[in-house]
């Protein structure tokens, strides 16, 4: 019996050692590229939402949650992530049902570029690791890890973040101790906030490709998220945000009308909709048409919002409960816009 | 110690050569993200590559030897390889308008540097930035072998020789780790030429 008893201790003990490196040792994502830390705090946001967001950096720089609610009351979030690709933002959706049925989901297009995992490039990896490892462990987040590992990467060391990250032991920071257990909240609902102008000037055309046709393997995930949000009585709305690089070419552009057609769905190319939407490409960016500061976000929300409001959405802000949760978010959305200013030397 | 026991010992010793283990294994790479370290070390041919990268809090250190058994491309008198420092060469190449596009994934720069006549593309690693893509933009201009934009297909196979990868709108031609593509119209002519880095 006793030598069950120590038996089971040692194992606890050393399990319990190796939990604690693990947690030292992974990325925080608290300062810097605090992007990596986005999908996981889809999580601690318990509300029922109206709306979620796909995608990649064109729904977290382009969307601001915080408007949505305090000019129509209504409840988002963005499931966006880093090159987020068309198969990791089916398997979010697969995820965000465990948790909740929302009324819409806003899938960005930009996505379809990518057919395989190794069409993302040499950083792949990394972009993986700052989408999968926020993931809550489900099926959806296997079936992730397996549709979007690249050469090189192993499943096992997703499942221990330790055998990936064990080389960080000679360079951790004062960072890695302080947000070891709990880091701070760094998204607005999922919104990456920035405001700091530079213009869109020079912006290179897109380079002439051999095939402009979307691979079937985008299809294909496509095709699942079409259908899931079918069977769940989802609204899908495809949209391109209104970012003028990576280029967005006529005929990827055909190409999403036609499925939108085909499949009955809305698509909105917010490219086409400057004019109405009043994007200024001088003022409304931070890095020159990438992704657009705070004051070009708000354009185009309002424009997503009167949208989502005409279209249906109703408005939430006399649910209590609700209406608080999203006080103490704003009280968080302003001091960081006050803090961005103070940052930038902006009045 | 003796409380510990054997068990302890052996768990304790198997943690230890599995993480050490972890950094030895494959074919001299070693990829790691967030404020870690990345090593690559790739030989082919004659061309030598050593990079390392850091993602998240970003710091890099790279070490490249370009151009040797790679095709390259010929203008001002000054001929440019992919991978080569591309401080060394964008501003012999003539006017050129600038765009640099921020990575969500490091600290660092994708540059875009348009001439009249081609585009070159960069990647940064550490302080340096590297050259990942040549891009011809219209006939203006010519490869050391004699391509141009608007040459037929068979053309191409003249000068360069049978493609490591062939498609009807596509020809690859791999060297020393990079790729010259070639993309052709619907009719057989060249609409665009590029010199790619293995690292895109």
């Amino acid at each position: 019996m006793k030598k069950a008893i120590k038996w089971v201790a040692t194992v606890l003990v050393v399990v319990l050692i190796l939990f604690l490196l693990q947690r030292l040792l992974m990325p925080k994502y608290a300062k810097g590229i605090v992007e990596g830390a986005f999908i996981a705090e889809y999580y601690k946001d318990e509300s029922e939402h109206d709306v979620i967001f796909l995608g990649d950096c064109e729904v977290y720089e382009n969307f601001t949650p915080v408007m949505l609610w305090e000019d129509y009351g209504i409840n988002s979030y963005i499931r966006g992530s880093s090159q987020q690709t068309v198969w990791q933002s089916y398997y979010l959706l697969e995820d965000t049902l465990r948790y909740e049925t929302p009324d819409v989901v806003i899938f960005n297009v930009l996505a379809m570029e990518f057919n395989v995992p190794k069409d993302g490039g040499v950083n792949m990896e990394a972009y993986n690791r700052m989408t999968l490892e926020g993931m809550k462990w489900s099926g959806a987040k296997v079936r992730d890890i397996k549709a979007s590992m690249v050469d090189g990467e192993s499943f096992i060391d997703y499942v221990f973040p330790i055998l990936r990250y064990h080389s960080r032991i000679t360079e951790l920071t004062a960072d890695d101790f302080a947000y070891m257990f709990k880091t701070e909240k760094v998204s607005h609902n999922g919104y990456y906030l920035r405001v700091d102008s530079k213009p869109a000037l020079n912006v290179p055309k897109g380079r002439i490709l051999a095939d402009y046709n979307f691979g079937k393997n985008a299809y294909a995930y496509l095709d699942k998220m079409t259908a899931l949000c079918k069977e769940k009585g989802i609204r899908l709305i495809l949209i391109k945000a209104p970012s003028l690089y990576p280029y967005w070419y006529p005929e990827w552009d055909k190409q999403m009308q036609e499925y939108a057609e085909k499949n009955n769905l809305e698509y909105i190319n917010f490219l086409d909709l400057t004019d109405e939407t009043k994007v200024d490409y001088n003022t409304d960016t931070y890095d020159a048409g990438l992704h657009l500061n705070l004051w070009g976000a708000q354009k185009i929300t309002k424009w997503l919002g009167d949208y989502l409001t005409a279209s249906g959405l109703s408005d939430r802000r006399n649910e209590e409960k609700l209406s608080k949760a999203w006080e103490e978010k704003i009280r968080f959305y302003e001091s960081a816009i006050e803090a961005e200013k103070e940052k930038y030397g902006i009045e | 110690m003796k409380k510990f026991g054997k068990i302890g010992i052996v768990l304790c010793a198997s943690l230890v050569l599995t993480l050490s283990g972890c950094g030895e294994k494959g074919e001299n790479t070693q990829v790691n993200v967030g404020n870690t370290t990345a090593s690559t070390k790739v030989e082919t041919g004659e061309t030598k590559t050593d990079v390392k990268v850091e993602v998240g809090e970003t710091k890099t250190d790279v070490k490249v030897e370009a151009g040797k058994d790679m095709y390259g491309f010929t203008h001002n008198s000054v001929t440019v390889y992919v991978d080569a420092d591309a401080s060394t060469v964008v501003d012999k190449l003539g006017e050129f308008s600038y765009f640099e596009a921020p990575s969500c994934a490091f600290n660092g720069l994708d540059k875009v540097y348009t001439y009249s006549s081609f585009e070159i593309d960069t990647y940064p690693d550490g302080d340096k930035d590297y050259i990942s893509a040549i891009i011809f933009k219209d006939d203006m201009i010519e490869t050391p072998e004699g391509a141009t934009i608007g040459m037929k297909k068979e053309k191409i196979e003249e000068k360069y020789g049978t493609p490591t990868t062939k498609e009807d709108t596509l020809y690859v031609y791999e060297k020393g780790g990079m790729r010259l593509r070639f993309i052709f119209d619907s009719e057989g002519y060249v609409s665009s030429i590029e010199y790619m880095s293995s690292k895109i």
